[in-house]
């Protein structure tokens, strides 16, 4: 894979606990790939493992060839949406996007009947609803071509939702994410391919069916 | 790199809330019990400022406790937490320095 991000032999252990063993994961810009699996089964693990932020007990990355031999973030080539709120609490709304967008997209960005009535507040001042929102769209706007998303329907109302959806399918036209959420029938809708992430190994997902063993469809459905 | 620097700038204002408060009630603590008192205005101010750097070591552990998510922001800007700790520790230390020296001078001009 010349293009792309490539992460090989993730390992990781909590004590003589395996959470990941040789996980390996192929990404390549304009595919979306939905990571599916229990609670606790290590998603967040791995996408923590992937940024950089967490230290695998063994793991290679490489993107687009060149093999990453710091924290992946530190590249400035992957970004990442963490489960919880991650915007500081004292910046305004104008302040985060001049970080993050650059300023030929600001007014792109900005046309959004979400952000909009919210470009002029304090980041503390945004509902749940509206920080998750500003916050994903922040990540997918971002200069960085692989975009990894932890839980990003979390919190969202259904329209919020649908339009996360389209602006997940409009940045995939250049970017590769990689994307886990509870929320599996929105995953669906949004992804081009399934992994699922089971008793530490990772497998690809050919049809919704190969899912229901795991709980997340009924046999009628 | 200006994108860098202004995270940095934020990052170090972000401390100052903690910071602050912190280091005033360290001074007062520190200076309670010293037998020796600083003298005149910058003396005071050199000596209170002696406690920033010890007040960010502090927000570092508050933030390790409270604030972890916050980081996110800054690694997404490529930007590793020792790098935003040590710049900030170095600002803090800085603008002690630069108290102490304007103290020192003040003192040798008024010989």
């Amino acid at each position: 894979m010349e293009h792309g991000l490539e992460v090989d032999s993730v390992l990781k252990m909590y004590g003589e606990h395996t959470v990941l063993a040789d996980i390996y994961i192929g990404l390549q810009r304009g595919e979306v790939v939905g990571l599916f699996g229990r609670n606790g089964s290590g998603k967040s693990t791995l996408l923590k493992i992937i940024f950089g932020t967490l230290r695998g007990d063994r793991c290679f990355i490489r993107i687009d060839g060149k093999v990453c031999a710091r924290q992946a973030f530190r590249s400035g080539q992957v970004a990442y949406l963490p489960q919880h709120n991650f915007l500081p609490m004292h910046l305004k709304v104008s302040q985060v996007i001049e970080f993050y967008i650059p300023r030929e997209r600001q007014r792109e960005f900005l046309v959004d009947p979400h952000l909009f009535k919210i470009r002029h507040s304090n980041v503390h001042e945004l509902s749940g609803g509206e920080l998750r929102f500003l916050e994903i769209k922040l990540i997918l706007f971002s200069e960085a071509p692989y975009i990894l998303l932890d839980e990003p329907f979390n919190g969202l109302s259904p329209i919020a939702a649908e339009a996360i959806r389209h602006h997940i399918a409009h940045a995939a036209q250049t970017k590769g994410i990689l994307l886990t959420d509870h929320n599996f029938r929105e995953v669906h809708k949004a992804v081009t391919r399934i992994l699922l992430l089971d008793q530490c190994y990772l497998r690809p997902i050919n049809q919704p069916e190969e899912l229901i063993p795991y709980g997340y469809y009924k046999e009628e459905e | 790199m200006r994108r860098r620097i202004t995270a940095h700038w934020v990052f170090f204002k972000s401390t100052l809330s903690f910071s602050i408060p912190v280091m005033g009630v360290l001074a007062w603590l520190g200076l309670g019990v010293s037998a020796k008192m600083p003298v005149g205005v910058l003396g005071w101010i050199s000596a209170v400022l002696a406690y920033f750097p010890v007040a960010i070591i502090l927000d570092f552990l508050y933030k390790e406790l409270s604030r972890k998510e916050e980081y996110y922001f800054y690694h997404n800007l490529s930007i590793t937490r020792l790098e935003l700790w040590i710049v900030s520790f170095l600002l803090s230390y800085s603008v002690y320095l630069l108290s102490f020296f304007a103290h020192s001078l003040w003192n040798m001009a008024s010989k």
